[in-house]
Parts: C-alpha cells; structure tokens; sequence
C-alpha cells in the first residue's frame, strides 16, 4: 500500500518524518505549524489578544513558508498565517 | 469601537499592505530557488491581497493635487487645490472600503471561506466608518 523502501534504505530521522508526512498527505507538519502557532499565542497571553496574534501569526508564517520550501506543507499554510498577521495589524493600527 | 477614526483606518490599510507585501516577497525569494512551492494559491492570494499600486495611485492623486495647484487663481488656487485634495480624500476613503472587500472575498476564495462570513465582516466594517465620520461630524456619538 505505501511505498517504505525510503525507511529501509536510509533510515535517518529526517527520512522517517519525511515519509510520514507524505503518508499523511503533509497533514503532519500542516498540524504541527497550527499546534506551534497555538502554543505561541497562548505563551503570549500576557500580552494584548490582538497583539499575541500578530506575533503569533507572523512567527507562524516565516516557520511555515521554510517547511512549504522544503515541500513538507501545502502552500495554503503560510497563506492563512500571512493573513492573519495581515488582519491582526490592520485591526491594531485601526482600533488600538 | 470609539476609538476607530477613518485615518487610522487609512494608517492601518497601508501597514496591512507592508506585512502582506513584505511576506509575498519572502516567499517569492524561496520561490525563486524551489518554483513548485508557489502554486496557484499564491497567485490569487498575491493578486487579491496586494493592493500597494491601488493605495499609492490614490495618495499619489492627493499629493499632487496640492502641489499643482493652478495659479491662475492667485490666493484662491491654493483654496482650490485643499479643495479638491478634500475631495481625493473621500475618494482615498470610498476606494479602501472596497479594499477592504476585495480583501476579504479573496479570503472566500483562497481559503473555502463561505462568503457570507467575509460578505459580513466588510459589511461592519463599512458601517464602522460610516458611523465614525457621521461623529465627526456631528459631534455625537449614535
């Protein structure tokens, strides 16, 4: 069903997370870039909300557009944390 | 809610375009090195989110409605050109809210957001500033 010669014939630790990301469709590291951009915000909850969200979202896109390079993520990923970072400074220019 | 005045308004459309254009540019430095990265997805987004050439267009019309002002009318060409540059303000003003859609309907279609919700979010926007420039004007609040 899935093709595991890669863990076979070079069974380093960035290949076994390879060859389960594509397992997943790039699922695993497409939830892996949400956790860390939860735990971000939630580490920042000294701060504003809006705040934590622009930092949180931006820190999330550059991390994310590195895997997308890499082809470890969709494309889509750093797109919606580029957004969101986009919103989040547009909401704390204008209302803060 | 009080506080959102229509040239912060302005102030924040222009910083949403710094992030947005500054993050499209990183990208496109990888996607320069690795070209499969940049899908589709990218283009749209790109298209939709980027309004930089739209927002300078518009201060750029501002900026030199003062500067030529005409001087056939001696003091009254100045009064002229404040005038008219009021007036590319309104415009400056009347453009960003459609911005402010196209912004979020790109999100509809990037994202498989359903577009009433983004439909929703510029119709408060819109009404946020309409309320804010009827206080100003008015001095009250409604």
């Amino acid at each position: 069903m899935w093709n595991m010669t890669i863990l076979t014939t070079d069974p380093t630790v960035a290949s076994v997370f390879t060859a389960a990301n594509s397992f997943a469709n790039n699922s695993l590291f497409g939830f892996l870039s949400l956790a860390l951009f939860f735990i971000l915000l939630m580490s920042l909850k000294k701060w504003e909300f809006s705040s934590a969200l622009l930092t949180a979202g931006w820190v999330s896109f550059v991390l994310s557009a590195i895997l997308a390079y890499g082809g470890w993520l969709n494309i889509i990923f750093p797109l919606g944390y580029l957004a969101i970072a986009g919103f989040a400074t547009l909401y704390v220019v204008t209302v803060e | 809610m009080a506080e959102a005045t229509p040239r912060k308004y302005v102030y924040g459309i222009i910083l949403f375009t710094l992030v947005v254009v500054s993050g499209i540019s990183f990208m496109s430095i990888f996607g320069a090195d690795n070209p499969a990265m940049l899908t589709d997805k990218y283009g749209e987004f790109n298209e939709s989110m980027n309004q930089l050439s739209s927002v300078t267009d518009q201060v750029g019309s501002l900026e030199s409605g003062i500067r030529d002002a005409s001087t056939d009318f001696g003091a009254f060409g100045v009064l002229n050109a404040l005038i008219s540059s009021a007036w590319q303000t309104l415009k400056l003003l009347g453009s960003s809210l459609g911005f402010m859609s196209l912004a979020y309907s790109a999100m509809s279609s990037v994202f498989g957001v359903p577009a009433w919700i983004p439909g929703l979010i510029a119709l408060l926007v819109i009404s946020m500033i309409v309320f804010t420039i009827y206080s100003a004007i008015f001095q009250t609040e409604l």
